[in-house]
């Protein structure tokens, strides 16, 4: 679907225009993600190294008690999705129906669940070299990632414009429904592993990091999605409060702090995060200042309670994270919205990374991550610091320059 | 004839105006005085409410049967340990005084501007820098009754007494002659002799103030850097003389607008923070409230409350709030500055500015609704005199029947103490009825 195609009423076009500082700001993240986890190889780089460690003890740069400032991007990239949830599902609603949004939305979740899970898949292929045996989920999902790619150079193929719509729209369902099984898999296999951590002490599968992490929030906000604010600033209150009973009780957070993001049990306190965010979204497209005063409060109110709940902890999403990792970004995107005015120029590269975060992610798990992979130690791993620097320049105007094609270009795929 | 009629066509135009005049003039003063009475009524529930909390934590500790509450009624001491903390350093009854601090700090831009108004610039500063003396005149009396009269009834020699206890311990007998002076004057029918009953009662509150300042200078500069024998008299520094202290600290910035009043306090809250983080805390603990350092924090809380008066009702107000939360906690909590009521660190003065602006912020919300018996807003129609007679009864209490109110019961203890909660609501309720109010 072109967005030219999408965006054929005024409405939709100030919607758009109105929300550009969103866009820079998922783009900042975006980009954060991406450039420091491809700095963390380079060990020689000093600071710039360390910038996505999130492990206080190896060297991660403390910005709050147990948080490291590699920890915000992850709730600063569910905040600008939180932005514009709410706003793209009406759009959704009002070009192609109700049912048909809310189909679009839960398979779009379990999706982005399903392109993690396919990013550890690739990761599983790559250990079988190091010795790993694959089990029967692991070829389960293997054989699904080979059906969803074989699906994925079908809908490349569609680009080519003698190609039968017909088929198309056949390419992109199998597509969908196959990381859609993905991430329902995952989903099932994330819990099965949490409790066998708790009965066993150790974890079967093993599928879980932050694409899933992120998917399954979208899942558990997905119900109020259309709320008021104040259902919103209920629900997530509730769920908040649920999820901290659970986190607070005996050794739950030891469990939660296992797998990645707190697993499927920690996704609901991501969930309850993301409806902040949402409800934080209502607050700004009332009021802008509104935005600001809710996101202080929710930092200053998290930082309070860390003399109770603990330590600011992303590893078990701790209670005093979510609400930290909520205000924290609606700080940063505060800043954002208020340095818009003076952004008149057309260069506009954050803008250009966050019109495709999904792609910008395979992108750097391929491109950028065989590199580092494959490269001799002498050149990443050991490499002097200027010529890490200069690998981190490249990899920047690369990546800003694929990030600029991609948002030129009219045609894209996203999820 | 058409001359005649356009004559009383414009008559009856400037009649019009006239009435439209008259009209529009009668609906802004009636608005004036509704958004007046408005915010008296927040500022003084919120006076109240700091007035009630106060009260109730200098009568309750005399009761054993209430020792559970102890925790939520004690302060934390200079190393910034004791009393239910809820921040590192700072206990929960460690933001009432702060509190009232900041309600000060709501009327003064009024008050001042009401003063101005009436009896021109540099009288209005005159006036309300004896306001600021007297009150240090106030509570420095209040010590000479304690320290002095209180240490001579358990024993104690005239001549045992330290020197700024004898000299307040004098005044305080010249303080009563001056009051009695003041009170039978009353009585006679002549606005001259009110007038100069006033002035010499004012006069002389403000000079046992100045005395009192300097007394504090004086005891500050004599254990500066660190302890010295204590050649002067030491301290002699409470409440009262706090509060008077933050009004002369605050006085000369009462007229910049909101920006120029946050940079002036945060500059200077900046300054004596790195300079208490460098050491100087150590020093500043040593007195209540921090004395003359701890004043320029309590005089920021002052000018805060100003600020947010002004921006009462205002998006900026909550903006300003929840920046100066955030800025407070994450300091406090994440980097380890030190936050301490004795000692008035900038970081708690902040956070209590903050909490107070909260407080405030969500009273305003409750101004429209006006019963007819206010409690909060009874109590905080007389702050002053609430605070003096509290101060006497806490010092009698404590000097004769302390032991025998330690050991009664629950059954006995909770009747006495809603006697005199009762008695408390009742006089200022009478004071209020009456429009009667204490003031300096």
């Amino acid at each position: 679907m072109t967005e030219t195609a999408i965006l054929g009423n005024k409405d939709i076009v100030r919607e758009t225009k109105r929300i550009k500082s969103i866009d820079r700001f998922r783009g900042f993240c975006v980009l954060c993600m991406l450039i420091f986890q491809f700095l963390k190889n380079f060990k020689n780089l000093g600071f710039l190294s360390k910038l996505a460690e999130h492990n206080e003890a190896n060297g991660g740069i403390s910005i709050l008690p147990g948080m490291t400032l590699a920890d915000i991007i992850a709730p600063a990239f569910i905040f600008a999705i939180g932005m514009t949830f709410a706003l793209s599902f009406t759009k959704w609603q009002r070009l192609y129906g109700t049912k048909m949004a809310i189909l679009h939305y839960f398979e779009r979740a379990l999706a982005i669940i399903g392109v993690g899970t396919f990013l550890d898949v690739c990761n599983k292929v790559i250990d079988t070299m190091g010795g790993y045996e694959f089990n029967v989920v692991d070829w389960i999902l293997l054989s699904l990632s080979i059906v969803g790619l074989l699906a994925l150079v079908l809908r490349l193929l569609a680009l080519i414009p003698a190609w039968k719509k017909k088929l198309s729209f056949v390419a992109e369902q199998i597509f969908y429904v196959t990381l859609s099984c993905m991430g329902i898999i995952n989903i099932v296999i994330t819990t099965i592993d949490f409790f066998a951590w708790w009965q066993t002490g150790s974890q079967i599968y093993v599928y879980w990091v932050t694409l899933q992490g992120i998917g399954f929030a979208i899942l558990v906000a997905f119900p109020f999605v259309k709320a008021k604010t104040w259902v919103k600033a209920l629900g997530a209150t509730l769920i908040f409060i649920a999820f901290t009973i659970f986190h607070q009780y005996g050794d739950n957070k030891a469990w939660l702090d296992v797998p990645v993001h707190g697993g499927t049990i920690g996704g609901f306190g991501w969930g309850a995060m993301l409806i902040f965010d949402m409800m934080i979204a209502d607050l700004y497209f009332k009021n802008k200042q509104y935005a600001l005063i809710s996101s202080a409060l929710f930092c200053a109110v998290g930082v309070f309670a860390t003399q109770w709940l603990g330590e600011i902890n992303l590893g078990s999403a701790s209670p005093t994270f979510l609400l930290v990792g909520t205000g924290l970004s609606g700080l940063i995107f505060c800043v954002f919205d208020a340095l818009d005015r003076f952004h008149k120029s057309a260069f506009d590269p954050f803008v250009w990374w966050g019109k495709n975060p999904i792609i910008m992610f395979l992108i750097e798990f391929f491109v950028i991550g065989s590199y580092t992979q494959f490269m001799p130690d002498s050149i990443v791993a050991n490499a002097a610091w200027w010529l890490g620097l200069i690998q981190g320049v490249v990899a920047i105007c690369l990546l800003t320059t694929i990030a600029y094609l991609l948002s030129r270009s009219k045609k894209s795929i996203s999820l | 004839m058409k001359k005649e009629k356009n004559v009383e066509t414009v008559e009856n135009e400037q009649a019009v105006e006239t009435k439209n005049v008259a009209e529009k003039e009668t609906k802004t003063q009636s608005t004036n005085a509704a958004v007046k009475s408005e915010r008296i009524l927040s500022i003084d529930r919120f006076r109240g409410i700091c007035m009630f909390l106060m009260v109730c934590s200098f009568i309750l500790p005399f009761f054993g049967a209430f020792e559970f509450l102890e925790p939520y009624m004690s302060h934390a001491n200079k190393e910034g340990v004791g009393g239910f903390q809820i921040l590192p350093g700072v206990a929960f009854a460690d933001l009432f005084a702060a509190m009232f601090i900041f309600v000060i700090g709501l009327t003064t831009v009024r008050s001042f501007k009401s003063r101005e108004a009436k009896v021109g610039t540099k009288r209005a500063y005159w006036q309300f820098a004896l306001r600021g003396l007297a009150l240090i005149g106030v509570g420095s009396l209040l010590n000479g009754l304690e320290d002095g009269w209180g240490s001579m009834l358990e024993g104690d020699k005239f001549q045992d007494l330290r020197l700024n206890q004898k000299i307040f311990a004098v005044l305080f007998v010249v303080a009563i002659a001056v009051v009695l002076f003041a009170i039978v004057v009353s009585f006679i029918k002549s606005d001259k002799l009110h007038q100069i009953a006033r002035t010499v009662l004012v006069y002389f509150l403000a000079a046992c103030g100045l005395i009192g300042l300097y007394s504090l200078c004086v005891s500050m500069g004599a254990q500066y850097p660190g302890a010295q024998p204590d050649k002067f008299g030491g301290w002699m520094w409470d409440t009262l003389q706090n509060i008077g202290l933050a009004i002369l600290l605050a006085l000369p910035f009462v007229k910049f607008d909101k920006i120029g009043k946050l940079v002036i306090v945060f500059v200077t809250f900046a300054v004596i923070t790195v300079v208490e983080q460098n050491g100087l805390l150590d020093y500043a603990g040593k007195i209540l409230e921090g004395g003359l350092i701890g004043g320029f924090s309590w005089a920021g809380i002052l000018l805060l409350g100003s600020v947010f008066a002004e921006m009462k009702g205002e998006n900026r107000y909550w903006i300003l709030t929840s920046l100066m939360l955030l800025v407070s906690v994450v300091m406090i909590v994440a980097y380890d500055v030190a936050a301490r009521k004795r000692g008035a660190t900038p970081v708690y003065a902040t956070f209590c500015a903050s909490v107070s602006a909260i407080v405030w912020g969500l009273l305003n919300y409750l101004n429209n609704w006006k019963p007819r018996f206010d409690f909060f807003a009874i109590w905080g129609s007389n702050p002053i005199l609430t605070y003096v007679v509290n101060y006497l009864i806490q010092l009698l209490a404590g000097m004769f029947i302390s032991e025998a109110l330690f050991g009664l019961t629950a059954w006995a203890a909770v009747p006495i103490v809603i006697g005199l909660l009762a008695l408390y609501t009742l006089g200022n309720w009478l004071l209020k009825r009456y429009n009667k109010y204490i003031r300096i």
